[in-house]
């Protein structure tokens, strides 16, 4: 009884600032993952296009992003651009994990939407373009949102994956949720374990539901051509 | 004076592919002309070429020299508006390519209003006029997947004929259906040719081919070995090639 009425006192106590960083988190991942999938849609579509230069930049570019540690990308948007004394690339911290997690974003939904296009079967394209549908027709009436509905359960496991790498940008002083919680052991060292548990819970309680909607979405939209009514 | 629909004139393609080291020469030299309402059966050996050359009516497939003209407007002229040349060529595909997120009514109407423009509830009603035209008014709202292969190539051609093409392509239209639905298909295309549709017919249906063709064509290694109506043709093949063809799937 008294260790729960302990603890409930610690919850009682730390819930308003690991809620604070929840948000923070929930801020950062949300800006990230609106702008992360802009521009990754933006990149996928156009690495389908089958124009050579345009498509080898492009996987350069993912390549970069994808064979890198987060945490590297992190430091150098952070740390070393500012050093090139570009006046526009001085980021502060916020800025700084938003464009790197952003960038970080981009590189998965790049791949996820280039591959949902190609898995779209070519007698698509051929059916759209032989009626007389223009290339930007075919793509926007029949290849994408064949494709689309495709992308809705990896997606759904990259923007888990954003939503926690958010706990990386802790070491550049984002009050978010690692951070908030670190900042609460050092004033509880004793409770680290539940403290560090409680942490998990709060990231559980934001991922789950992002889960649970891709499943729901992927039934509702994902089997295509099947009515569900 | 005969009145000429398509007119293909020394086209010339050669594949090159990675997998193989010889490039493959898919056309050679090939020249001909449909008339308009002529009904042309195009067939020969697998890698002869007919269905490069179908595909190529309609711009699916570019050639490497040469020109195609549909009632006299060049496919090869760079000033041309393919996409609108397009919509006067039908074809119809062996695997059907219905769009597979539309419902069969949508599959038709689709092309006609992002296309030609048509407000909706003009194709919805053509639309529906084609699904009774082939055969399954009542299918309307059924998704392709749900569809057999007959109907679906069935929604196929009214999809192709809601464009009001002058030309259909059909390309290897029943290889894929089940052996009790080819009749079907095949009754609704010898119904279009009946109706004076010009059509480029690649098939492996020879009975069809007797009935409904006003000329075969026989091609070999991309090039058109023997041309002759239906019953010369097949009783009487000039060459060894033909007649060794002829032997084999007869």
């Amino acid at each position: 009884m008294e260790w729960f009425a302990n603890k409930w006192a610690i919850i009682d106590q730390l819930w308003p600032f690991l809620l604070q960083g929840l948000w923070t988190t929930f801020m950062v991942s949300i800006i990230a993952i609106f702008f992360g999938s802009t521009l990754g849609f933006t990149l996928g579509i156009f690495k389908t296009l089958q124009i050579r230069p345009l498509e080898k930049i492009i996987n350069g570019y993912l390549h970069i992003l994808r064979g890198s540690p987060y945490l590297v990308q992190l430091y150098i948007i952070y740390f070393v651009l500012p050093a090139l004394d570009v006046e526009w690339l001085k980021f502060d911290s916020f800025t700084a994990a938003v464009v790197s997690l952003s960038l970080y974003t981009s590189s998965y939904v790049t791949e996820i939407v280039a591959s949902a296009i190609f898995a779209v079967p070519t007698g698509q394209t051929e059916a759209s373009r032989s009626v007389g549908m223009s290339k930007a027709q075919a793509y926007r009436y029949v290849i994408l949102p064949q494709a689309l509905k495709m992308t809705i359960p990896p997606m759904a496991s990259v923007y888990v994956i954003v939503i926690k790498s958010t706990a990386v940008l802790s070491v550049i002083g984002i009050a978010e949720l690692t951070r908030q919680g670190e900042v609460a052991i050092m004033r509880m060292p004793g409770d680290i374990m539940f403290i560090y548990s409680l942490i998990a819970v709060f990231y559980f309680v934001y991922c789950y539901p992002v889960l649970r909607f891709s499943k729901w979405a992927e039934t509702r939209f994902g089997s295509v051509g099947v009515d569900l009514e | 004076m005969k009145d000429v629909m398509i007119k293909i004139d020394k086209v010339c393609k050669t594949y090159h592919l990675k997998s193989r080291p010889d490039p493959i020469r898919a056309l050679d030299n090939v020249t001909n002309q449909i008339d308009r309402g002529e009904v042309v059966v195009i067939i020969g050996p697998s890698g002869s070429g007919k269905s490069t050359l179908l595909r190529s009516l309609n711009g699916l497939q570019d050639i490497d020299s040469g020109s195609i003209f549909i009632d006299g407007v060049s496919l090869t002229d760079k000033k041309t508006n393919l996409n609108l040349l397009r919509t006067q060529v039908g074809m119809v595909f062996q695997n059907f390519n219905l769009y597979q997120h539309k419902t069969a009514l949508e599959n038709i109407v689709l092309p006609q209003t992002v296309v030609l423009k048509r407000s909706r509830a003009e194709a919805e009603e053509i639309a529906n006029d084609l699904l009774k035209k082939v055969g399954i008014p009542e299918l309307g709202g059924n998704y392709p997947t749900m569809l057999s292969g007959g109907q679906q190539q069935r929604v196929a051609i009214a999809r192709s004929l809601a464009m009001n093409p002058k030309v259909m392509l059909f390309d290897e239209a029943t290889s894929a259906l089940d052996p009790e639905t080819v009749g079907g298909v095949l009754e609704l295309m010898h119904g279009l040719a009946a109706d004076g549709m010009t059509m480029a017919v690649v098939t492996h249906e020879m009975g069809f081919a007797r009935e409904a063709a006003d000329r075969m064509i026989f091609m070999d290694a991309g090039a058109i070995v023997e041309e002759n109506t239906p019953d010369a043709f097949f009783d009487n093949p000039q060459s060894e090639r033909a007649k060794d063809f002829l032997r084999q799937i007869l």
